[in-house]
């Protein structure tokens, strides 16, 4: 049987949701569309709002491990913000 | 397929290092992040106060242009969708997969399942890749 692209997506998306999930998921998307909520405030393009400089500054954190290093004490002591 | 993206890519586009399948999602209007990611960016830059911290690195730019940095990468930009915790835990809370996730994996997968999304992470995450499998939503890791 042949489906509109539109639920060929969703079919592809959430192959095997159980029923509960399922209903639970259409109604807070319900929701969030009545309320504006599913698409973001200015959706668009984006460009960062930092000076060259300060990007570098933050890249660099970034990449040579700084950031790493400051998530691995915030996860030290909130587990629920950990990657597993 | 819109795109939810964890800390590190949200760094990365604070600072403006952009990736094309990023930038395309942007103009789709598509690009997400989750509230967990969001907060666990805002405690690393406000974390420590050492020679390796975000404000010492900054300090080279004098006191005011320091904090407008540190207040920019406080404040999540419109651009960027993240949906509300009355939206995101119901679904969270009717999530089942096979391995226990901890608040910042089943939020990624809620709001995953919630817009339509692809999760794309930074880290190698194995129990977020087997929840993802478990509800058919994609997990890309990019490097």
């Amino acid at each position: 049987m042949r489906g509109t692209a539109g639920s060929l997506f969703v079919m592809a998306v959430t192959p095997s949701l159980d029923p509960e999930l399922t209903a639970v998921v259409e109604h807070a998307r319900r929701r969030a569309r009545d309320g504006d909520e599913l698409r973001p405030p200015r959706p668009g393009p984006y460009a960062s709002r930092l000076p060259p400089e300060a990007r570098e500054i933050v890249l660099a954190w970034l990449r040579d491990g700084g950031y790493d290093e400051a998530v691995a004490r915030v996860v030290a002591d909130d587990p629920e913000l950990a990657t597993q | 397929v819109a795109v939810v993206i964890d800390d590190r890519l949200l760094l990365d586009v604070l600072a403006g290092a952009t990736r094309p399948i990023i930038d395309e999602e942007f103009a789709r209007g598509g690009v997400y992040t989750t509230s967990c990611w969001y907060y666990r960016l805002g405690r690393a830059v406000n974390a420590g106060v050492g020679t390796g911290s975000l404000s010492a690195r900054l300090a080279a730019l004098g006191p005011d242009a320091r904090d407008r940095v540190l207040w920019s990468l406080r404040e999540l930009p419109d651009e960027i969708g993240v949906l509300t915790s009355r939206t995101v835990v119901p679904v969270m809370v009717a999530l089942r997969v096979r391995r226990p996730l901890n608040m910042l994996n089943a939020e990624a997968l809620a709001v995953a399942l919630l817009v339509g999304a692809s999760v794309m992470v930074t880290v190698a995450a194995p129990l977020l890749e087997s929840g993802a499998t478990d509800l058919g939503v994609s997990c890309r890791l990019i490097g």
